[in-house]
């Protein structure tokens, strides 16, 4: 029987509180980005009051 | 004057500039126009402060406002935000790109220090006006500069921070510059928060969020450049035994 799992090099991983938040971080940033270009594209066109 | 209105940006200035001095340090070192630019960058953040705290000492001074709002308000994004281009992208379209703002902060510049003011436009709409704002720019067609310049610094500064992060996350590779990186995006929006909690008429939150975006950064900065003490990620395999 061949042991398949010889066949690919193991994954790698962060230690398990990293593997946790940096893609929740990640996942935040992307939402909070959006929202900010959002507005930004809003006070261009005279939604919001800009600085 | 109030501590929040004078030593609070005083002290983002004062980190601003230290940073500043360390990216350049690094760039005589080194070289590589990423830290050159971010350096310039920098400067640019702790003249936004400088002239913050000067106006919570001393009160209006048209000189200042004016390299408040080009410096403090419109520039600073964008030139950190080029910094990052230059690190992510082709030499050819980083060049390109500076050119393009170069010139618009060129064009910036001559807007702002032949624009008009009045200073008692300051507490004008949901602002504070314990702190400076574009509201005491009168002549037409300057404020709606600043959001161009921003969303070109948010893309480039932040989105290049976190797509770093996201690529050395995706291939579980060095860890200090993924931690150094969401410190950095999350740095650099802090004072785009602390806008807007001042727009909804909190004093001082807009130099609160400029001081963490300063602290943040350079953190981030430290983090990314200097490798963890601890071993490199473990595989599965290794993790489990």
């Amino acid at each position: 029987m061949v042991d398949e799992s010889k066949n690919y090099p193991p994954k790698r991983q962060y230690p398990k509180f990293f593997e946790k938040t940096v893609p929740i971080a990640i996942g935040i940033l992307v939402v909070v980005i959006t929202g900010v270009l959002v507005f930004a594209i809003g006070v261009i066109f005279g939604l919001f009051n800009g600085i | 004057m109030t501590v929040i209105n004078t030593l609070v940006p005083f002290t983002s200035a004062i980190i601003s500039f230290i940073f500043a001095f360390v990216i350049f340090k690094r760039y005589f070192n080194r070289r590589g126009a990423h830290l050159l630019l971010w350096g310039i960058g920098m400067v640019f953040y702790g003249i936004g402060g400088f002239t913050e705290a000067y106006f919570g000492a001393f009160g209006w001074n048209s000189l200042i406002f004016r390299m408040w709002y080009l410096f403090g308000a419109i520039l600073v994004a964008a030139w950190l935000g080029q910094g990052t281009v230059y690190l992510l992208a082709k030499r050819r379209v980083a060049n390109i790109l500076m050119v393009i703002l170069g010139a618009a902060s060129l064009y910036a510049a001559i807007r702002i220090f032949s624009a008009q003011l009045d200073p008692s436009l300051l507490t004008t709409s949901v602002h504070t006006g314990s702190e400076l704002s574009g509201h005491a720019i009168i002549t037409p067609g300057i404020r709606t500069l600043t959001p161009f310049f921003n969303i070109y610094g948010v893309v480039t500064l932040v989105g290049g921070a976190v797509y770093s992060a996201w690529i050395f996350y995706r291939k579980r590779v060095l860890l200090h510059r993924v931690i150094g990186n969401i410190l950095i995006a999350v740095g650099a929006l802090a004072p785009a928060f602390g806008g807007a909690f001042s727009r909804f008429g909190i004093p001082g939150t807009l130099y609160i969020g400029e001081l963490l975006g300063a602290i943040l950064i350079f953190l981030g900065f430290w983090r990314a450049t200097t490798p963890m003490a601890e071993k490199e990620p473990q595989t599965v395999n290794e993790a489990v035994s």
